[in-house]
């Protein structure tokens, strides 16, 4: 049994220099890379975050929410991961900052032990639900341009240069807008606490 | 929202450079230091013969000491400014100035004769450094935290006393431009609290400012 144990561990070191490969290749600019790392990730937080909410004795119909919150702050915060450190580690305390908000603003005060996170088991996304960030509050926490910006990328998908196009902006101007709606978006979530 | 479009509206900001937190701090810390030299210049005064006085141990002790505080006190911001760093050895990095300081007052004790420690300790104007060195701290303190938001540090309270620490070392090098009193006492007494204080501050400015 201990060569399966062996194995076991051999994979989750794996899968950690998988998703550090894939983090450092995205903040040299690789899009492709940082689309799977992000879509590799999602399932095992999600299936954390439900684990939880459930032990908090909450619903888990909010989980996506808070997934999207985590997965904007790993996208606001990444560069506070250092490439020559695990990447596991990482992801796990910024997880589980969003996790304690997120219960403390349902006034659970709970440790959250998520140390099994390398172990998750990835979970799919449930059907779109209401709880889910939904696109008019997310829009509603967005300013000016950034929140056309926004919408037209992220909620019609256009590419950056479909909505310079179409706002007459510069490609420039458009990445600005998204990056401030993206901080504007983070903050407001941030607000909404007290 | 669908977490898939939400994550391609991610990956479409990847664009964007991204912050360099080290670099934000000592941009943040010099420009409040900057100000605040000013200030001392324009309110306080620079000690008259500075370049003499600086060649003597004590004086020399002063920035030595003030130095180091502001030197670790950056190290520790930086790291606790991470999410994941394990933080109860990562106060250990403050050590040196304290070290220093207790050493150079241990060694004062044994040269100046016991009946003018509390003179010395005292000094000239204890009320005014207890004052002065927050005072000086408070820009360089303004500048440390800004560059901090970029953090994500996993107990905010933590890295706004770092940051206090660094700032209280700034700021006691500043007033140290002025403060005319130079014996190693004085420094472990008033100076000391003074950074207490700054501490106490940037503890509760990070707890306020620095959640993500």
């Amino acid at each position: 049994m201990g060569g399966l144990a062996t194995n076991d561990r051999m994979d989750l070191t794996d899968r950690d220099s998988d998703w550090a490969r894939l983090m450092r290749a995205a903040n040299s600019g690789d899009g492709a890379a940082y689309r799977r790392l992000l879509e590799t990730i999602a399932p095992v937080l999600r299936s954390v975050i439900q684990r939880g909410l459930r032990r908090a004795g909450l619903a888990v119909g909010d989980a996506e929410d808070i997934l999207q919150e985590a997965l904007l702050a790993i996208h606001l915060k990444r560069h506070t991961w250092r490439e020559s450190e695990p990447f596991t580690p990482w992801v796990r305390a910024i997880a589980r900052n969003k996790l304690v908000d997120a219960l403390r603003r349902r006034g659970r005060s709970v440790a959250v032990p998520i140390d099994d996170f390398l172990e998750t088991l990835a979970a799919p996304e449930d059907k779109p639900r209401l709880s889910a960030m939904e696109a008019d509050k997310m829009l509603g926490m967005i300013n000016g341009r950034s929140r056309e910006v926004v919408q037209a990328m992220a909620l019609e998908g256009l590419s950056t240069r479909e909505t310079a196009t179409r706002l007459g902006l510069s490609e420039g101007a458009v990445r600005v807008a998204l990056h401030r709606g993206l901080n504007a978006l983070a903050r407001a979530l941030k607000e909404r606490e007290r | 929202m669908k977490t898939d479009a939400f994550i391609d509206m991610l990956v479409k900001d990847i664009g964007v450079s991204l912050p360099n937190l080290r670099l934000r701090l000592v941009a943040g810390a010099t420009v409040g230091a900057a100000m605040s030299i000013v200030l001392l210049i324009l309110f306080y005064g620079i000690r008259p013969h500075l370049a003499v006085a600086i060649t003597t141990w004590h004086v020399a002790l002063k920035f030595v000491v003030a130095l180091t505080l502001a030197g670790t006190g950056a190290a520790l911001a930086l790291r606790l400014a991470r999410p994941e760093v394990d933080r109860a050895g990562a106060w250990l990095i403050l050590s040196p100035a304290p070290i220093i300081l207790a050493v150079a007052g241990l060694g004062e004790l044994m040269i100046v004769p016991p009946g003018s420690w509390l003179r010395q300790a005292f000094g000239l104007h204890p009320i005014a450094c207890l004052i002065s060195v927050p005072l000086m701290s408070t820009l360089p303190l303004c500048g440390i935290l800004w560059a901090l938001r970029e953090g994500a540090p996993a107990v905010p309270a933590q890295v706004g006393a770092a940051a206090g620490a660094m700032a209280a070392g700034i700021g006691s090098a500043i007033y140290a431009l002025h403060c005319p009193d130079d014996s190693p006492l004085f420094l472990a007494v008033w100076y000391v609290l003074a950074a207490i204080l700054v501490v106490v501050v940037g503890r509760a400015g990070g707890a306020r400012l620095l959640r993500w």
